[in-house]
């Protein structure tokens, strides 16, 4: 029940203070809701076990940044860790490893004011990726959605592990850090800071850090804190400009889209090697054309039939099972989204420029639906994440076009010899997903080899007690650490054992980096532990083998300097 | 690893949906509309109990991660926490569609299964749940009336004949309560010059028993009223009400193992049949209605009333189901046919909420909750009344006694609630 009658895992004391906070509507510390909240999203589905899901003491509800800022003083006095909470569905979310913490659910706090005229967003963290792309798309504004779909919130994407990505980041500026251009900061200990724009008070215009150095990056993942160093409570969003005519809704759950207006188009083009499609691709971002360029592989085409009154699962399986090696390896199909965001002249400008680009590379464009199922808006991922149950073994990386794809060409390499491949679904030959960012100057690409979730589910008559680790190992270690070393490219692994993004040999090992401005600013450990340290204490918990042969992979990669790296 | 799990199926067994239980992910898409119908901050959210209460113990995505707990043992079933998160779920379904736009898991029947479970122990149904139960299991309909005065709203000018290929089964409500929706369709049937039968003895669908989890006793009620239908040789049964519709086409087959399309007859909504009268010029609704209005999608006429289609299998490698399984998407529900009746009458102006078709928020009085929570269940046709009131409308239209109730309980604005049959009789000059 809401309000405080438990107090086994939270002292009374403790929790008496913080109800004088918020109020017994706004808290509680019954188990059973404390159990619903806990052990939800992909923390299970990544880690093999539910396990490293602890049930939390106690949730709480603020309302405004003063009672956040009080709740994490009262924390600090009685020594109990807090961990902020919105969507549920990713690790960092989840009350992992540490016993008895705090929930602190942001989820209404969901104010959302939008700068129409300076193109800027404040909001609070309840507020969604796909909230605010509804709320600024009738004001001809537009914004990246990330890739792992719009229910996330807008702050936690920002500062989390995910980095703020998706497919339009090809228009709008690639790295979070360059977006967000204000925040308004808990720290650890309770203390409410304002910084960026939000210093002025007034949060008029676009200011971002003003004079000396940029700080704003401290609070992004993978070069940050992963947002695990106190809380945002407001953060504003640089916003771009889209054009003006509505994206219409259309049909019925689940094969609802957009109708694209006049001033935006799909394209679909198949191409009769990799490399015409690696040059068309080439040349779209020397001509800076397109709203996004994205590699389509053959499991997404099977994945997109999987829609109406068929199930999902079987549909997609039958499907896969007819493709081998020679299918797989003559699709190659790229779709770009052109928008007109000037004028109808200006699509049809890049339009010529497109047809121009696809007939020299030998290209051909196909039918393709103007509607828009998942860019926008994106409700349409975790399909794509889960088809075995589980989340797969995902390598992504980032870095320029050349780089990423010898980075997938090991991965690949490696997967083919990985001892334990019969435990994934087959590949077929698989290319990897790519999309371009920062027109052309980056890359974003991800190889998926889903693992089979009866294998790491410990009440599956199919259950293996070694999976789980073989799994972990697979994912952070021998196929995703290695392959970094002596590439260069910034590998999603990584993140657990180097700075992503930070281009200075002096910030190289993230540990020791994260652990001095731990040390200033949360002393007592109280704040939810960046996601390397949490990455560190699940390693910690598999059998010694797999811990033994995790570590040696992560001091290679520690070992070496990264090919970006000028003294190397 | 060619071996395949033990066996498993659809139905109301809470065992069989661990695998739902724990392959949620957590990404909340239960509590939102379909993103692409998005339209800002306020409006965006689909689930009521979670929306009021404001934890996730009481969304889906609690739900399932709380079943799996109750079944590895971690949480007894006897929680009274447990207890009052099943039975404040107002059973509307809006999860399911919505999980379904996504995964294929099935939060609607783990739930129905959970409060099953709990009646099966003896932790449910709640004590507020008592008195209608009895009624029904007494006097054959939800209020404890004399059943001989069921037919008292019959209007005088309307005369069912004793065999039709047509039979109307009006529900408790339209019988005792809301007797006005009753006599319109009557007069609906008479304008388009159909003739209909009526049950003798009409009894209650049982559709309280079995959303309150009471399934055994819902079962004896749907082998008795089905053997009653089927002796009547209907081709065809007509309901005004959304509950009763969805009963009979979903909940009969559901417990009593078989397909919809086993039933032994059709069953339609009343809007489905003037929709293909008018659309067959054998009903004009030519009258003119003045009046701006929108539609609120009853759940059980929506996104709940996909046919039923009996399943068991196995589920094995990767989570593959053999055979496989059609999933009930909420995509052949009846939305169409009662907008298209209120575009095709003069005068009426139809606008739409933020929330329509599947996503549709709840009226509220669904599941029991009406009895057991009330203040919540106002609150819940209050939000929707909100609603309604930024499009501009004067009148919210639905196709369900149960809405009409509950937000005629809730209406304090001055905004109108009508059922859709009485807005088509107007049209029709009754």
């Amino acid at each position: 029940m809401k309000g405080i009658e438990n107090f086994d895992n939270i002292p009374e004391e403790a929790a008496r203070a913080l109800e004088a906070v918020v109020g017994s509507e706004r808290i509680t510390t019954d188990p059973v809701f404390c159990a619903a909240d806990t052990g939800l999203g992909l923390s299970r589905e990544i880690f093999g076990w539910g396990g490293i899901s602890q049930n939390a003491a106690c949730i709480i509800q603020p309302t405004t940044t003063e009672q956040v800022a009080r709740i994490i003083k009262t924390c600090n006095r009685y020594n109990v860790p807090f961990m902020p909470v919105v969507c549920r569905i990713c690790a960092p979310t989840n009350a992992q490893l540490r016993t008895d913490i705090v929930i602190i659910d942001l989820v209404w706090m969901n104010q959302c004011i939008v700068d129409e005229k300076n193109m800027y967003a404040i909001v609070e963290p309840g507020v969604t990726q796909a909230v605010l792309q509804s709320e600024i798309l009738d004001k001809d504004l537009y914004q990246f959605i990330c890739g792992g779909g719009g229910y996330p919130s807008v702050i936690a994407d920002h500062v989390g592990y995910s980095s703020a990505t998706g497919i339009l980041n090809y228009r709008t500026d690639t790295w979070a850090t360059r977006r967000m251009s204000g925040m308004e900061w808990v720290s650890p200990e309770g203390e409410i800071y304002r910084i960026g724009s939000m210093v002025k008070g007034d949060d008029s215009g676009y200011w971002h850090d003003g004079l000396g150095p940029g700080i704003v990056g401290f609070w992004k993942g993978n070069n940050g804190w992963a947002g695990s160093m106190g809380i945002l409570t407001k953060m504003a969003i640089k916003l771009y400009p889209f054009q003006p005519e509505k994206l219409v809704p259309d049909g019925i759950s689940c094969d609802t889209a957009v109708k694209l207006p006049p001033r935006v188009r799909w394209y679909n083009v198949t191409f009769p090697t990799e490399e015409s499609l690696e040059k068309a691709t080439h040349e779209i971002h020397k001509a800076q054309i397109c709203a996004a360029v994205n590699r389509v592989p053959v499991y997404w085409r099977e994945i997109a039939k999987c829609r109406g009154d068929r199930d999902f699962r079987n549909i997609f399986w039958e499907a896969w099972e007819q493709e081998t090696p020679e299918t797989v390896g003559q699709s190659h199909i790229l779709r770009v989204l052109i928008v007109g965001y000037a004028s109808l002249k200006h699509l049809e400008y890049e339009e010529r420029v497109l047809m121009d680009i696809i007939s020299e590379a030998g290209g051909t464009p196909r039918r393709t639906k103007q509607t828009d199922e998942g860019t926008f808006y994106n409700p349409n991922t975790i399909d794509q994440w889960m088809p075995t149950g589980v989340f797969g073994l995902t390598t992504g990386s980032w870095e320029s076009e050349r780089c990423v794809r010898e980075h997938d060409d090991i991965f690949i390499e490696r997967l083919d010899k990985y001892e334990f491949k019969h435990e994934y679904l087959p590949q077929h030959g698989e290319q990897p997903w790519h999309c371009s960012w920062a027109m052309g100057r980056a890359r974003y690409t991800e190889t998926h080899a889903w693992n089979d979730g009866a294998l790491l589910d410990p009440l599956d008559p199919l259950f293996d007690d070694g999976a789980g680790g073989r799994h972990l190992l697979a994912a952070f270690g021998s196929l995703g650490l290695d392959i970094i070393i002596g590439n260069g490219a910034q590998d999603l692994a990584g993140v657990f054992i180097r700075p992503i993004s930070l281009e200075s040999p002096a910030y190289f090992d993230f540990t020791q980096w994260v652990d001095r401005f731990r040390g200033e600013f949360d002393p007592k450990g109280i704040a939810a532990p960046p996601f390397p340290y949490m990455m560190e204490a699940v390693i910690s918990g598999l059998p010694p083998e797999f811990q033994d042969e995790f570590k040696a992979s992560a001091a290679k990669a520690r070992s070496k300097p990264w090919l970006g790296n000028p003294e190397d | 690893m060619e071996k395949e799990k033990e066996h498993t199926s659809l139905g109301l067994n809470l065992e069989d949906y661990l695998y739902e239980a724990q392959n949620c992910t957590g990404q909340r898409a239960c509590l939102f509309i379909d993103l692409n119908y998005l339209q800002g901050t306020d409006f965006s959210f689909r689930c009521p109990v979670w929306q009021k209460e404001q934890l996730s113990a009481y969304g889906a995505m609690g739900k399932c991660k709380l079943t799996s707990d109750l079944l590895t043992g971690k949480i007894d079933f006897s929680n009274p926490t447990i207890r009052e998160i099943a039975f404040k779920d107002l059973m509307c379904g809006s999860c399911d569609a919505a999980c379904k736009r996504n995964l294929d898991l099935e939060p609607l029947l783990l739930i129905e299964s959970l409060r099953a479970k709990l009646v099966e122990l003896g932790y449910g149904p709640l004590p507020e749940h008592k008195p209608i139960s009895d009624n029904i299991e007494k006097s054959n309909n939800r209020y404890g009336q004399d059943q001989n005065k069921r037919m008292d709203w019959l209007p005088s000018s309307v005369k069912p004949v004793p065999k039709a290929d047509i039979l109307y089964f009006a529900g408790c409500r339209a019988c005792f309560k809301n007797t006005e929706i009753a006599a319109a369709t009557a007069n609906i049937f008479t304008a388009a010059k159909a003739e209909f039968m009526v049950l003798p003895d009409e009894p209650c669908c049982g559709h309280y028993l079995s959303t309150t989890g009471q399934i055994e006793k819902a079962r004896k009620i749907f082998e008795k009223n089905l053997q009653l239908i089927r002796e009547t040789g209907a081709k065809t049964v007509v309901f005004s009400c959304a509950d009763c519709f969805k009963t009979i086409k979903v909940d009969y087959p559901k417990l009593l193992g078989f397909s919809t399309f086993d039933l032994g007859f059709e069953v339609k909504h009343i809007t489905e049949m003037a929709d293909e009268w008018v659309q067959a010029g054998r009903l004009q609704l030519d009258k003119r209605v003045d009046m701006k209005v929108t539609y609120t999608d009853a759940c059980n006429l929506g996104r709940m009333s996909d046919p039923w289609i009996p399943w068991e299998g196995t589920r094995g490698h990767f989570g593959r189901l053999n055979p496989p399984r059609t999933v009930r998407r909420g995509l052949h529900g009846v939305y169409e046919p009662p907008r298209d009746l209120l575009k095709a009458i003069p005068g009426i102006e139809l606008v739409e909420m933020v929330r329509h078709h599947e996503n549709a928020w709840c009226c509220g009085n669904h599941g029991g909750v009406k009895e057991a929570y009330p203040e919540f269940s106002v609150w819940t046709a209050s939000e929707r009344l909100r609603e309604a009131a930024t499009t501009g409308a004067e009148a919210i239209i639905t196709a369900c006694s149960g809405c009409k109730e509950n937000f005629t309980d809730a209406s304090q604005d001055g905004m109108k609630v009508y059922d859709i049959t009485e807005i088509m009789a107007m049209a029709i000059g009754k």
